[in-house]
């Protein structure tokens, strides 16, 4: 759809606007996350390592790769 | 396939992180593969390879509702769910910046990989995925055309694994063993080249041709990087490296533990810079070493499969070949991640299809190309002048023009018009990987010392210390290499012997090695039959084969790339297809500015 003159000045104006205001709206929902979110579940975890018993070192870094299950080739995880 | 039945295709792709690219299948036969970098012109593009795309649909002859199925090469669910997320929740409060990046980048694009798809290709089909290690070794192993091969990969990060060991057998093929992040030999090597002020996923094979230029000095301080096990796990002391939640790889650890500051890019190169990387570059041997010697003891085979990242060490992959462990090793051309793309495709055709083995993938040239109309109709269009030859002739004068020998014999010949020439090559279909192989490749006489320096300098515009690879005909790289077999891919280096160093300097590095590649006339018979050309002029085999771009550029795509190139650096002719362009011929016939075209490129 063209839109005219003024009007397409002012739409772009708009949506520089809405972009900027995303954009800021983003990193402060962001933040809120980290600090709420990863920050309550971090300090839980800290909280919980402390009373943890410590693990010795093991004897190979190798892990073991479960095998592959019918229908994985269909999933993002 | 079912006789009266539409061939199954299949597309990998491989994006969102760095070298996205895409790879085609008719019945599990590569139809096409092909770098998005190099038709977009920006080096290690990361986005959906879109262009890559359409450039295969167009090959093949085939609309995108052709395909059956699309495979990404890695589970991104797995990736940012099980350990981009829990790594950022182990570190808070810090990697807050990091988080924030990342964050932005997951959400608008990495979380949405089978709409975005859907979306960009107009695709509707099935949309697969498989793991990233498994891409990697599938891209090996379902190309090597072994009965059966140890498998092993290692590169920077996957979802999780940084290095894996695998068997295959027929079509089947099982990871069984690998190393999970932070602890990455890739990342070990991305770290330090951080260090030395080089880019990060880009110049790597920098800090390895910048080692043979140092001496060992500092493998205690690597021991105290990198913890290596006889069995070849490795634990990385994370306490240098700040890659889990920072913007940078190191930090000031690593410089107190060097008692160095971290070079700044393009900044002076000193004999410390290159003692880190000979340090970096001996440990990295020693742990693949060992990893290959732990798969062989798992996963017994003659046949060695390498592939991810770590897999384009050519100077690594030279010494596991000499180490004796494995009779046959097979290196995927594509190792890095746009080598995935390739492997899910092929995974999904042997794990989702069922599909047959096929042979041994025997060359890289896998992209497209362009006719002798379409060369002809755009240098007509430019008003280059141009000068059309039959193949005999071509071959013979462009071997002869490498020589030393000059097109226009007689007593009016100068000075200027004698001595060898460095040739831009454009034949045929385009590399798929890293290295140019005789497609789009710069050539130059390997006799001629001064070629190092010119090239370097004067054409590639790129570091002085950096050496040039060889390209010999595969029947006689015993007489002046240290090597027995073939060298398809310019994956393996090996010492020149000691008697033919001084016939191939420009080719020969400052330890002696080179990085060969060996040509057969059924890879690619233009290329042979020039390098043949070349060996009934001169005795000599062998020629200088660089890739056809400049510095922070990519390969070149199309003849408008080739001819941009040609035009902005001191290349002597360029031979498109048939098509022999002389620069002394072209002086006024197009204008340059060498200064505005390098400036396009952002320094790697």
């Amino acid at each position: 759809m063209k839109i005219p003159p003024p009007f397409n000045w002012l739409w772009s104006a708009w949506k520089i606007f809405g972009a900027a205001v995303g954009k800021a709206m983003s990193k402060v929902i962001l933040t809120i996350l980290w600090i709420a979110g990863f920050g309550l579940y971090a300090i839980i975890l800290k909280i919980m390592r402390l009373f943890a018993k410590k693990s010795r070192a093991p004897d190979t870094y190798w892990i073991d790769v479960p095998p592959p299950q019918p229908g994985d080739l269909h999933r993002q995880f | 396939m079912i006789p009266g039945s539409r061939p199954r295709n299949i597309l990998g792709v491989s994006c969102y992180y760095h070298d996205s690219a895409t790879c085609l299948l008719r019945e599990g036969e590569i139809v096409f593969a092909a770098h998005e970098e190099r038709y977009t012109r920006k080096k290690h593009d990361e986005s959906l390879p879109v262009n890559a795309v359409e450039h295969a649909l167009r090959h093949a002859g085939i609309a995108i509702g052709d395909v059956d199925a699309v495979c990404f090469y890695e589970k991104p669910l797995l990736k940012f769910l099980d350990r981009i997320v829990p790594t950022y929740i182990e570190h808070w409060p810090r990697g807050f910046l990091s988080y924030h990046s990342a964050m932005h980048e997951w959400m608008q694009k990495k979380l949405w990989i089978p709409q975005n798809i859907r979306k960009e290709l107009g695709y509707e089909g099935p949309v697969l995925f498989t793991s990233h290690h498994e891409s990697h070794a599938a891209s090996a192993y379902y190309a090597s055309g072994f009965p059966d091969s140890t498998v092993v990969t290692a590169d920077g990060v996957g979802e999780w694994a940084t290095a894996a060991i695998g068997y295959g057998k027929g079509t089947d093929l099982k990871l069984v063993k690998e190393i999970h992040f932070p602890h990455s030999l890739g990342l070990l090597y991305s770290a330090l080249t951080y260090y030395l002020g080089f880019k990060v996923n880009s110049a790597e094979y920098k800090v390895m041709g910048l080692a043979p230029y140092g001496e060992p000095k500092y493998i205690k301080e690597m021991r105290e990087l990198i913890e290596i096990r006889d069995d070849g796990s490795f634990r990385l002391n994370m306490r240098y490296f700040s890659f889990e939640h920072g913007l940078r790889m190191t930090g000031p650890e690593i410089e107190r533990l060097f008692g160095q500051p971290t070079r700044k890019p393009e900044g002076p190169l000193l004999q410390f810079h290159k003692d880190v990387a000979r340090s970096l570059q001996e440990i990295t041997e020693e742990a693949m070493l060992k990893i290959v010697g732990y798969a062989r003891q798992i996963c017994p085979s003659d046949n060695l499969c390498l592939a991810g990242g770590v897999a384009l060490n050519c100077v690594s992959n030279g010494k596991i070949l000499r180490s004796g462990l494995f009779k046959e090793i097979f290196i995927q051309p594509a190792a890095g991640d746009a080598g995935g793309a390739l492997g899910a495709a092929l995974a999904v055709w042997h794990r989702e299809y069922g599909g047959a083995r096929l042979p041994k993938m025997e060359h890289a040239f896998l992209g497209n190309a362009y006719t002798q109309e379409e060369i002809e109709a755009y240098l007509k269009e430019q008003g280059l002048p141009y000068e059309k030859l039959d193949d005999e002739a071509l071959m013979e004068t462009v071997a002869g023009l490498l020589a030393g020998e000059c097109p226009v014999q007689g007593p009016e010949t100068s000075k200027e018009e004698t001595g060898s020439r460095i040739i831009g090559w454009f034949q045929g279909r385009m590399e798929y990987g890293p290295r140019s192989l005789g497609n789009r490749s710069i050539l130059a006489d390997a006799r001629n010392k001064e070629n190092w320096r010119k090239v370097n300098l004067k054409i590639k515009f790129r570091e002085s210390f950096r050496p040039f690879a060889p390209t010999i005909l595969e029947e006689r790289v015993s007489e002046y290499f240290a090597l027995d077999r073939e060298s398809p891919y310019m994956l393996l280096v090996a010492n020149t012997l000691a008697h033919r160093r001084s016939e191939i300097p420009a080719v020969t590095h400052v330890d002696g090695s080179a990085r060969v590649q060996t040509i057969r006339r059924d890879q690619n018979r233009r290329y042979y039959d020039l390098v043949k050309a070349f060996e009934r002029k001169t005795g000599c085999p062998v020629i200088i084969n660089t890739s056809f771009n400049v510095r922070g550029e990519p390969i070149v795509e199309s003849p408008k790339d080739a001819v941009n190139c040609f035009l902005h650096t001191q290349m002597d002719y360029l031979v498109m297809g048939n098509c022999l362009i002389s620069k002394a011929k072209m002086m006024g016939a197009a204008k340059v500015d060498t200064e505005t075209y390098l400036k396009k490129f952002r320094l790697d």
